[in-house]
């Protein structure tokens, strides 16, 4: 903020700033974290409203687990924008791949450097967290678990992977672009869905909440993890900019 | 002194740590861990308070989830653009 | 005297201070970011401490597991 930002991996970088700046900073920080402490210590709940609503309808949830029915029921806009953010984080760190869209999603290739025990350790692994995955996202509804943890295991399998170095992913075949925004369009369509019964968007009907948020999480989790391992396959890309540049490099050597 | 004022305290103090190295380190990759743990100290107070009840408020919960979801995007999208960033000054300092 | 239970909470706080602060402090990035990963695990036990469960699966899978991968990406990307 104040400095000039380096991306060096220098010793430097601490020297860049004047200790007397960095005093003052420190002093105003360590008064302000004074103050949020003395009013933290201050505050006193009276009552909890929420405990008692999440308490008293959770049983119209559909789910037994009160954090999923917080995030898939009662406070369900959260999550859909939610979802629509992981969205436009996707699409902002798409354009790094310029890769035809006709290609298929996953490519097969023969690896530059083959690590055999990953492989064989992955070969055991990856069926095992995909298990899991699907356990946590069932178990959601009843237990600690669900869409988000679900998603992130899944998108952990896919980055060991890519790892190994076999597969890699094509973001912009069609296959994959559905990944991405399944999860958004079934909990938009769920939720205009339900218009039709209850009159109001994301007010499932009480019989059949149970169902209508286990499809909306099944999709969020396949769109979660699809995110995921793009957001890794982003940060995986050769330069942008030198690709052109290398051509021209080597027909000057 | 109970276990939520403890780790609001905690919490606090993270947020703090977080914001002093946001302010005063200039490596950006850096800037991107203290933001981080900036989030985490929030998250902290969050939950720390949730838990001060007789019973858990689990909307915090819920709160503190989609927000660490959200952390991680936004984190990646920060590591991208510095990935793009040193991708386009590298050509530059060669020449 | 403090008890047993508080005393594992004072030492799980104290132990995510001070790996925040030497993960801000430390002279190499690759530190940074294992520390920053053990951060994460620190803070995971203190959502279990505070029986967020659903948060603590999360922090384990997504703030301790995918961010180190992307933070250890960018750089591998950043030293090439």
């Amino acid at each position: 903020m104040f400095n000039n930002m380096t991306l060096s991996d220098s010793a430097k970088q601490e020297a860049d700033l004047p200790g007397c700046v960095l005093l003052i900073v420190g002093m105003v920080v360590v008064a302000a974290c004074f103050f949020l402490a003395m009013s933290l210590v201050q505050f006193q709940p009276t009552d909890q409203p929420l405990v008692t609503l999440v308490a008293s309808n959770l049983e119209q949830s559909g789910v037994e687990n009160p954090v999923t029915a917080v995030l898939l029921n009662f406070r369900s806009y959260d999550t859909l924008l939610e979802v629509a953010v992981l969205l436009i984080v996707a699409l902002a760190v798409m354009p790094f791949s310029l890769q035809d869209t006709r290609l298929p999603f996953i490519k097969v290739s023969e690896p530059i450097e083959r690590s055999l025990v990953l492989e064989a350790f992955l070969r055991w692994l990856l069926p095992a967290i995909v298990v899991t995955s699907g356990y946590l996202l069932w178990t959601g509804a009843a237990l600690p678990g669900g869409a988000f943890q679900a998603g992130a295991l899944l998108a952990g399998a896919g980055i060991l992977l890519l790892l190994a170095g076999h597969h890699s992913f094509n973001f912009n075949a069609l296959a994959a672009r559905l990944l991405l925004v399944v999860g958004l369009a079934m909990f938009l369509l769920v939720g205009a869905g339900v218009v039709l019964s209850s009159g109001i968007a994301l007010a499932y009907p009480v019989a059949m909440a149970g169902t209508l948020i286990l499809v909306i999480e099944v999709a969020a989790t396949i769109t979660i993890a699809a995110v995921l391992v793009l957001l890794f396959c982003a940060l995986q890309i050769e330069p942008l900019g030198p690709q052109p540049n290398r051509v021209e490099k080597e027909k000057h050597l | 002194m109970t276990q939520a004022l403890l780790y609001g305290v905690f919490g606090i103090a993270l947020f703090g740590i977080g914001l002093f190295g946001v302010l005063a380190i200039a490596h950006v990759v850096k800037k991107i861990l203290a933001i981080n743990i900036c989030g985490v100290g929030v998250f902290m107070v969050f939950i720390a308070n949730a838990s001060s009840g007789a019973a858990p408020d689990f909307v915090p919960h819920a709160m503190v989830l989609t927000g660490i979801v959200v952390a991680v995007a936004g984190t990646a999208m920060a590591l991208s653009l510095v990935v793009r960033i040193n991708a386009l000054e590298k050509p530059e300092e060669d020449a | 005297m403090i008890s047993g239970e508080l005393f594992i909470d004072l030492l799980l706080g104290i132990g995510a201070l001070v790996t925040a602060i030497l993960c801000l402090t430390a002279k190499d990035l690759f530190q940074a970011i294992l520390l920053f990963i053990s951060m994460g695990l620190l803070v995971t036990l203190a959502w279990v401490r505070l029986g967020a469960w659903d948060v603590a699966i999360a922090e384990a899978a997504i703030g301790a597991g995918l961010t180190g991968a992307l933070l250890i990406a960018t750089r591998r990307q950043l030293n090439q």
